[in-house]
């Protein structure tokens, strides 16, 4: 499993692993069952805070995601179906390409384009934030 | 009071009547790892010395392992738990690397022989090589081998990785970080390194002449703050200066940058009265957070 | 260990010490002095030995410093030391007593020759060794002071000006009577020298003044009880300053 971390990104790390483990489990990388990497070996390897992993793993076990047995490590749930999930990575993959192409005709550069995702990204996530918390 | 590794109240220290420090309240959990981050001179070398009784301080209180630190007793009890590099990462120029360490393991009942073997292969440090002819980037580590072996349950590091390539540095920092994981110690470094303190650091504190201007969990700080950015159709509204909710505003013609903190939307929205003709809403970098602080007057 | 880092601290100055010791006795069958002169030597020797305990002191301050540098203020491994689990007047102490085991036992070596080649008997040779060291004492506290305060180079200017003012009042005979100078030379001279050189005959007239006032009648144990005082003294002022001191 390859874990690559942007620390200077506005992302929280641990939800950069937790995604990044997702992404690894729903497209096999890591199969149903199998064993992740220890928290101490992530934290060493990747230099990073064990406290960071620590709450990753468990945000993940909570989404049920990961299985946490006591005394031998974290290992990929069995109960998660994936199939959906690729479906609908492979319908997000054709939305967002047809997306670029009508953005790549305004005339933007890659750099501004990413520039406005990065920036309706965060604006999108304060109004569901916003929204959640009115609820 | 839940666990705190490092305590400090109101913290005092003057040189020659120059204020080092105006009143320092550090909070450092246990298990954390806590980057001590400021300019040069803002008190960050003063704090870690009076934490090790190199100083005595003018005012205030210190508690290491939650055990008040104010005689020469308490100091040598709470040293005994705390592994120390210096700045100047200096060590007796009449030893050699093997030699300073059979020095110093005697002292500590904890001493962790195989993790001095570990570190010594990691680190590659020739044990009859004499230390002053050691790099600079052989001497921290030695020094931080004579500090994780020993067992602490606290390291306090200044600058530990200042002067080191990224090699050495990536050592370095996987190093602390094992530790870390395996053994739950506490680390309380001072760094230049911004990258550094946001890769292995759940907790910044930053110092600025004299006084903690923030003090968090580093993802916490993340989604506290965010950088506003309003594009204006005439010159910005001096209103923008006023807006409640924003530390620090930046205005240039007709944009306006804003380093909003705390209830974001409320902020956006009061931004969005001043009619801009765009706003866009950033996530914030540590060095942004550290500039933002210190360049204020 | 702190034992052993005071040894491996300070060795190699005693060597030289030892050296420069050895070279005046070479003097003999080197450069065939006679052995009338080569007894005046001594007083030179004993005043180099007591001398050079200032030197070998330069760490009763917990100025740790490389192996000959003169260094103003402290050296950086001083943090170290003091960032240890052991209290600052233990670090002192053993530093500080390791030094002054040193300077006696360079006197007790020094002494063997008066034995061996001038006939001397054992009691007086051990008397001119127990005098000696108790005035060298008083010289390895001024200078172990002045380490607390200053860095090497200070300390040692400043402890060889104390030596010195302490040479001077020897012209005064208050003074003179307690002063570890005249300890100090009441042991050597008159084991060493005495009777085939008297104060008469010294060519160097700084010399000849204070020889003659240590003659004056008041006792030797006077001396010796001068400079006992004087040394615990400046250990009492040491200990205050490095308390407070700050680094």
């Amino acid at each position: 499993m390859e874990l690559r971390i942007n620390f200077s990104s506005g992302v929280p790390i641990y939800v950069q692993l937790m995604e990044q483990i997702k992404h690894a489990v729903e497209t096999g990388a890591v199969r149903a069952g199998e064993q992740l990497p220890a928290i101490r070996k992530v934290a060493e390897d990747l230099a990073m805070n064990p406290n960071t992993v620590v709450r990753a793993y468990r945000e993940l076990e909570r989404d049920g995601i990961l299985e946490v047995r006591h005394g031998s490590g974290a290992y990929v749930s069995a109960t998660r179906t994936t199939a959906a999930k690729t479906a609908a990575l492979e319908r997000a993959g054709g939305v967002l390409s047809e997306a670029l192409e009508e953005v790549a005709a305004l005339g933007l550069t890659e750099a501004e384009t990413r520039r406005v995702f990065e920036s309706e990204f965060a604006q999108g996530r304060e109004r569901g934030r916003a929204t959640r918390r009115r609820t | 009071m839940n666990d705190l590794v490092i305590q400090t109240r109101g913290l005092r220290k003057s040189y020659d009547g120059t204020p080092a420090l105006r009143g320092i309240d550090l909070a450092v959990p246990r298990g954390s790892i806590c980057g001590f981050v400021g300019r040069n001179g803002a008190g960050k070398t003063t704090t870690l010395k009076l934490l090790l009784n190199l100083l005595r301080p003018d005012a205030g209180d210190i508690f290491l392992f939650g055990e008040p630190v104010d005689s020469e007793a308490a100091g040598v009890q709470a040293r005994r738990r705390i592994g120390f590099v210096t700045e100047e990462k200096q060590l007796y120029p009449f030893m050699t690397v093997g030699q300073t360490i059979r020095f110093t393991r005697p002292f500590f009942p904890g001493w962790r022989r195989d993790l001095e073997a570990r570190y010594l292969d990691i680190f590659q440090l020739p044990e009859n090589k004499p230390v002053p002819k050691l790099s600079k980037g052989m001497r921290t580590q030695l020094m931080l081998l004579l500090a994780m072996a020993r067992g602490a349950e606290l390291l306090i590091l200044d600058e530990p990785t200042d002067g080191l390539d990224p090699a050495v540095t990536e050592e370095v920092l996987q190093a602390l970080a094992g530790l870390a994981a395996a053994e739950g110690t506490s680390i309380l470094f001072s760094s230049h390194q911004l990258a550094e303190v946001e890769q292995i650091a759940d907790r910044v504190c930053l110092i600025d002449r004299g006084q903690i201007v923030i003090d968090g969990a580093l993802d916490d700080l993340k989604t506290e703050y965010r950088r506003i950015l309003l594009v204006f159709s005439g010159d910005a509204p001096a209103a923008v200066a006023s807006l409640e909710g924003v530390d620090h505003v930046r205005t240039r013609g007709r944009t306006a940058s804003l380093l909003a903190h705390g209830d974001i939307d409320a902020t956006l929205n009061r931004a969005r009265e001043l009619q801009p003709e765009s706003v866009e809403v950033h996530p914030v970098t540590l060095k942004e957070l550290f500039l933002d602080h210190v360049k204020e007057a | 260990m702190l034992w052993w880092k005071a040894w491996m601290e300070t060795r190699w100055r005693l060597v030289f010490v030892l050296a420069c010791v050895a070279f005046l006795w070479a003097e003999g069958p080197l450069f065939g002095v006679p052995l009338a002169k080569l007894k005046l030597v001594f007083l030179f020797q004993y005043a180099l030995v007591w001398a050079f305990a200032a030197t070998m002191l330069a760490g009763a301050g917990l100025n740790s410093q490389t192996t000959w540098g003169m260094s103003a203020g402290y050296h950086g491994s001083m943090l170290f030391t003091l960032s240890l689990p052991v209290a600052r007047r233990r670090l002192f102490a053993v530093r500080a007593a390791a030094g002054a085991v040193e300077t006696c036992a360079l006197i007790v070596v020094s002494a063997v020759p008066l034995v061996r080649f001038f006939g001397l008997s054992w009691s007086t040779a051990s008397l001119y060794v127990a005098g000696a060291c108790v005035c060298s004492m008083a010289a390895y506290a001024i200078s172990a002071l002045f380490a607390c305060v200053t860095g090497e180079m200070w300390q040692l200017y400043g402890s060889w000006g104390a030596l010195g003012a302490l040479g001077l009042s020897m012209r005064y005979a208050p003074l003179a009577r307690f002063n570890p100078l005249r300890g100090f030379l009441l042991s050597a001279y008159t084991t060493a020298v005495h009777p085939h050189v008297t104060a008469a005959s010294l060519p160097v007239p700084l010399v000849r003044e204070p020889l003659q006032s240590a003659f004056a009648s008041a006792p030797w144990i006077d001396a010796w009880l001068g400079s006992a005082l004087l040394a615990v003294l400046c250990c009492f002022a040491a200990v205050r300053i490095l308390d407070r001191k700050e680094y």
